[in-house]
């Protein structure tokens, strides 16, 4: 994953363009506080970040696509404070294609994408929002990948096309990571994350930054981190970096000394959530969730679902809509023929069936007890 | 031993259990019990000691430990036990849990005894019957130590070396089971499978010692049984 890339930062100081005009000393300093807080860096890497991001000679090109979503990821990125977008759009990236944002349409956007791409090969970042279909199209014009067209072009092809040539891939959001809810079974349209798409050369590094909406600080960190040290982060098994995904939520829970008190909520609106106690009773996944929430928190640190008094449904997991249900409840609900029970249902039949079974046995060996014979059958 | 309505028999005691075998059994009895009720708690918490302030109790937390201290007692003594199943100095037994043909059919044969009341050849050791039900016990036990460190590894430090190691074997457990929320379920589901497990155990020791009267029971705690003499 760190593969070694040559940084802006070895511009040096005469190359460097004032990127940050419009925003003052203070909000700067104060958004580069924050990068290195995110990932884990000291007090003194501040002045470094502060060097790294305004010292870029050449603005990081990205180019944003969009696939099988729900606009939620660009939602989040469009309403980052520090820094706000204006500055991520313009002044500290240079956002050359985004379907949501961007002014040009139609032929128009087609070529801005076309002059982003060989203006900047192998320089430019791939931001992915959205999973890719890989099934193949029923009926007379069978398309694999047809389940997602723009332009003419399935999204299988326009990812091969646009990563083929990129510096780094950055997947936002569940579904360009994991596959998000298209993916979920039955998966009608064959939809997978980009890494298992297989749309990204081996020589392209790629990271992961899932969420439900991603944490656009955790994004901006991930392209600092880049700026900063000309890698991308350490990440873990699933391609997630370790700075925001190395801990649970439930290690950093302002509810966690509930859960270790024994105190739960029962029920939504009982005393104990009035009380802000432990959601775990309620369906929390925060124990098996890992996400940087509980610190960073959405919205310009407004909120986040559990200090909302909402259980984590683990939204920067894989697969998390089949695997994290029910979303209100500890266990999942066991599917028999024709009935579906609770774990602790069966368990109390099989007990019952058990112990049911010992007493039967106790009662007829107690009846036939003249017949025990004592000796060794000849 | 004497006993109403039949014959007395003549019996002579022999020794089948040594110290390590009994005192593994008993250390994986109460460690069992132990899991079961704290494990029950904690799939399923309650209010014990108040709804006070957080800082003044830690009962989910001291659950959890004693849940944990329990785990590896009882993964540390299933570890002594395979090792000594195989290469033990005193007897080595682990041909007594696999189901060959020989001993199926005789497991069949204990099985009918239990209706028929006509009493089974002697075994020394582990009857096929017995052996058949523990290697069942044995492996959910170690399917419950696989789930219950997959459950475990989260809480760990990541970086730490000891996680590393440990996510070697749960990594492919989450994966089999296709994700955590699944390996929680069967975790949950094992036990009451371990509690039906043992309820049925203990009623076969039982009955064994009642109608028998081998001494079955006071072997796993002396060590020795009665043998019928010719």
């Amino acid at each position: 994953m760190c593969k070694t890339i040559e940084t802006p930062i070895a511009a040096g100081p005469e190359k460097r363009t004032k990127l940050l005009k419009d925003m003052d000393r203070r909000s700067f300093m104060s958004f580069c506080s924050k990068m290195a807080a995110t990932l884990g860096l000291s007090a003194a890497m501040v002045p470094k970040i502060a060097e790294a991001v305004e010292g870029a000679a050449r603005k990081p090109s990205v180019i944003w696509l969009h696939f099988q979503e729900c606009t939620g990821d660009s939602e989040a990125f469009i309403r980052s404070q520090y820094p706000s977008a204006e500055e991520l759009i313009l002044n500290i990236l240079s956002v050359d294609y985004q379907e949501t944002i961007m002014a040009a349409s139609g032929h128009q956007a087609e070529a801005a994408l076309k002059q982003a791409m060989t203006e900047n090969k192998g320089k430019y970042l791939v931001v992915v929002e959205g999973a890719i279909p890989t099934a193949t199209t029923k009926g007379p014009k069978a398309v694999e990948g047809g389940y997602c067209i723009i332009g003419g072009r399935t999204a299988l092809e326009i990812a091969k096309d646009v990563c083929k040539d990129a510096m780094a891939v950055m997947t936002v959001g569940n579904c360009s990571s994991f596959g998000g809810v298209q993916a979920q079974a039955p998966n009608p349209t064959g939809a997978v994350g980009v890494r298992d798409a297989g749309v990204v050369p081996s020589g392209v590094p790629i990271v992961n930054i899932p969420g439900c909406p991603h944490n656009v600080v955790n994004s901006v960190a991930t392209v600092v981190n880049f700026l900063l040290m000309g890698s991308l982060p350490a990440t873990d098994r699933l391609g997630r970096p370790l700075f925001a995904y190395g801990k649970r939520i439930h290690d950093n829970c302002p509810r966690r000394a509930h859960f270790d008190a024994g105190q739960f909520v029962e029920q939504f609106g009982d005393d104990g959530a009035r009380n802000k106690w432990c959601l775990y009773k309620v369906g929390c996944k925060g124990p098996q969730t890992y996400h940087n929430c509980a610190w960073v928190e959405y919205n310009q640190n407004t909120s986040w679902p559990i200090k909302g008094g909402h259980g984590c449904i683990g939204c920067s997991e894989p697969q998390f809509w089949d695997n994290m249900q029910p979303f209100y409840e500890r266990l999942p609900h066991i599917k028999l023929p024709g009935v579906e029970a609770t774990a602790d249902q069966l368990g109390f039949t099989l007990v019952g069936a058990a112990a049911a079974g010992a007493a039967a046995h106790a009662v007829y060996t107690f009846a036939n007890r003249k017949k025990f014979v004592d000796t060794t059958e000849e | 031993m004497t006993h109403t309505g039949v014959s007395p028999q003549k019996k002579e005691i022999v020794y089948v259990r040594n110290a390590t075998n009994r005192l593994l059994h008993w250390t994986m009895f109460f460690s069992v019990m132990v899991l079961l009720v704290t494990g029950y708690y904690i799939g399923d918490p309650t209010l014990i000691l108040g709804a006070g302030e957080a800082t003044d109790t830690t009962v989910m937390a001291d659950i959890r430990l004693i849940h944990f201290i329990g785990a590896m007692f009882l993964d540390v003594s299933i570890l002594i036990r395979f090792y000594l199943a195989f290469f033990s100095m005193y007897h080595r037994d682990w041909i007594e849990l696999m189901p060959v043909p020989g001993r199926v059919i005789g497991a069949m044969k204990i099985a009918a005894s239990y209706f028929t009341f006509k009493k089974p050849p002697f075994y020394l050791h582990v009857d096929p019957l017995d052996g058949l039900t523990f290697l069942a016990l044995h492996l959910f036990m170690v399917l419950q130590l696989m789930t219950g460190f997959t459950l475990y590894v989260h809480a760990l430090p990541t970086d730490w070396w000891w996680t590393q190691l440990i996510h070697v074997m749960t990594d492919p457990v989450t994966d089999i089971f296709g994700g955590d929320q699944n390996v929680r379920l069967i975790h949950h589901l094992m036990l009451w499978i371990m509690i039906s497990g043992i309820i049925v155990h203990l009623y076969i020791q039982v009955a064994k010692t009642i109608i028998w009267r081998d001494g079955h029971i006071a072997a796993i705690f002396g060590g020795y049984k009665y043998r019928d003499v010719k």
